[in-house]
């Protein structure tokens, strides 16, 4: 059972320690994420490194050019009508159950890990969420 | 055997590894080429830069790819395009001329960009004359290639810019005539700061407060005075009070008599009542942001938009249409790939608490049938309502906007 579902079954049952539960979601701000200069190689702030590991909740958008029926999207500040993306300008997430693209925003929660990710010798994120909900 | 033959027979197992060793392999202008105009999004940037790290031979094959093999000059894709200039090789700078002056090219505003990176003082007038771009993003960059060129004789150009409809423009033109030594320019940046808009649910208004106190902090010549401003709560808000307060304090110091701001670069909040929107963002007929309200009130722009009123009932009819079209497209509400052009419906009816969105979109290449036939019809009524009069880049909206329409999804049913 994961844990957003969790707590709802819960949510009745317990009064005290509630909000201690709730606050295990640690909320990541997106803008915070992405609104720095970064090249391959260069160094995290460490208020972000901070976040490797932890179980977050964050708001964004799909990027546009998410496919239908896929388990992995970019989640970005702003739904931008640019096709170009920088690896400091998202979050690669994945999830259990495929998705197609939906043009809201998101709210999810799951398990952040920061830092470089390459591939093929390129940098293909830098962070990468482990979804559990997607609202 | 061609590869895709003997690549398609080892998938199914009827040619092995030694058919595979055969196989010439892919040179590396080649691999980053492709990568650079079909890989990942992540990967394309990457890729081109690398291309152009290759040097000479790159360039020159880059040159037979396009004039040799005779291939369209936009299949570079806009990551390459962007890059053409950084090989420093005039025939690649020539073609990314030839690129901008062409209104039909799709990825002008890459190759502006790419030229601005290394501006010569022989093309600033080329510069000042694409700050009349009827695309932002290509107004954008060329206000970069005249800072980088220190093209003061541009200074009247840029002072146009500060009453651009496009925050982007205006920021950066602001930032150019601070570091000038027009103070008060910094004016136009400290406004930015106070919005709160929205557009159906997107914080326009902090994200402008964020690409503002980026400038504020790390691009101007009067250095780093933002004084702990958190961008992400309004001016107003109690954690930016004294932030606020001292922004204000050195604004006055640089600029004792602020000019009057022109009302599309005045900061404002969450404007109520918006109940349809339509999005366009056409690569080649540029980006318009159209909102109906309620009160039969329609307006164009982001942040602080232009105003125009409509007839009493006009937006009523609207919504009546609206509600009625989109029943029929049970459920969907994407079509197309994205790429190059976009529309977006948004949809707000009061009795919910947040908007319903429809997208098109699609590459370079003209799709036809794209547009379902039902939005097209919407469309048209919504296109009918656009005023046809306004000022400055306001002038013939109605037209821009049905040509827009038309780039990206095909003609409007005649309503």
């Amino acid at each position: 059972m994961n844990r957003p579902l969790l707590l709802s079954v819960l949510l009745p049952l317990i009064t005290a320690g509630i909000a201690v539960a709730a606050s295990s979601w640690v909320e990541v701000n997106i803008m915070e994420l992405t609104q720095f200069d970064w090249e391959p190689g260069g160094e995290l702030p460490d208020s972000i490194t901070a976040l490797d590991g932890e179980s977050i909740e964050i708001k964004g958008y799909m990027a546009l050019d998410t496919p239908e029926g896929t388990t992995t999207f970019r989640l970005s500040y702003y739904e931008c009508g640019c096709g170009n993306a920088q690896p400091n300008h998202f979050v690669q997430v994945d999830v259990d159950d495929v998705v197609g693209y939906r043009p809201e925003r998101l709210t999810l929660r799951g398990t952040l890990s920061v830092g470089e990710e390459t591939e093929d010798g390129f940098v293909v994120s830098l962070y990468r969420l482990k979804a559990e909900s997607i609202e | 055997m061609s590869k895709l033959a003997v690549a398609v027979l080892a998938s199914v197992g009827l040619v092995g590894g030694s058919a595979l060793a055969w196989l010439p392999e892919e040179s590396e202008f080649d691999r980053l080429l492709r990568l650079s105009r079909e890989g990942a999004a992540v990967v394309r940037p990457q890729a081109a830069k690398r291309l152009v790290s290759l040097g000479p031979p790159a360039a020159e094959g880059l040159v037979r790819w396009i004039q040799e093999a005779d291939n369209p000059l936009s299949d570079l894709g806009p990551e390459v395009m962007g890059v053409l200039p950084d090989f420093g090789d005039p025939r690649l700078r020539a073609l990314s001329w030839k690129a901008v002056d062409d209104p039909d090219f799709p990825w002008r505003p890459a190759a502006v960009l790419g030229l601005a990176r290394s501006a010569t003082p022989k093309e600033a007038n080329r510069f000042v004359e694409a700050l009349e771009d009827p695309i932002a993003k290509v107004r954008e960059p060329a206000i970069l290639a005249l800072e980088r060129l220190e093209h003061r004789e541009a200074l009247d150009s840029l002072r146009s810019c500060l009453e651009d409809p496009d925050d982007r423009v205006r920021r950066n033109a602001a930032k150019v005539l601070t570091n000038w030594g027009e103070p008060c320019a910094v004016t136009w940046l400290v406004e930015e700061l106070k919005r709160d808009d929205s557009w159906f649910g997107r914080e326009t208004g902090k994200l402008a407060r964020y690409q503002s106190l980026k400038i504020l902090e790390n691009e101007l010549a009067t250095g780093r005075r933002t004084f702990g401003f958190e961008a992400e709560l309004p001016w107003n808000a109690p954690d930016n009070a004294l932030a606020a307060t001292e922004i204000e304090a050195f604004l006055l110091d640089l600029c004792p008599d602020p000019p009057p701001l022109p009302l599309v670069a005045r900061a404002t909040g969450f404007l109520e009542g918006n109940v349809l929107g339509l999005e366009i963002r056409s690569c080649r007929k540029g980006e318009f942001f159209l909102r109906w309200n309620e009160k039969d009130l329609f307006s164009v722009g982001r942040g602080n938009p232009t105003r125009f009123e409509l007839p009493e009932g006009t937006v009523a009819r609207l919504m009546h249409e609206a509600s009625r079209v989109l029943s029929t497209l049970e459920d969907r509400k994407v079509w197309g790939e994205p790429g190059c052009d976009s529309e977006q419906l948004f949809y707000w009816p009061r009795s919910v608490d947040r908007a319903s969105v429809y997208r098109i979109s699609k590459g370079q290449a003209i799709v036809e049938g794209l547009r379902p036939p039902a939005l097209g019809h919407l469309f048209s009524l919504m296109a009918a309502t656009v005023p046809e009069s306004g000022t400055g880049r306001l002038v013939g909206l109605a037209s821009q906007v049905r040509a827009a329409l038309q780039a990206v999804g095909g003609d409007l049913p005649e309503d």
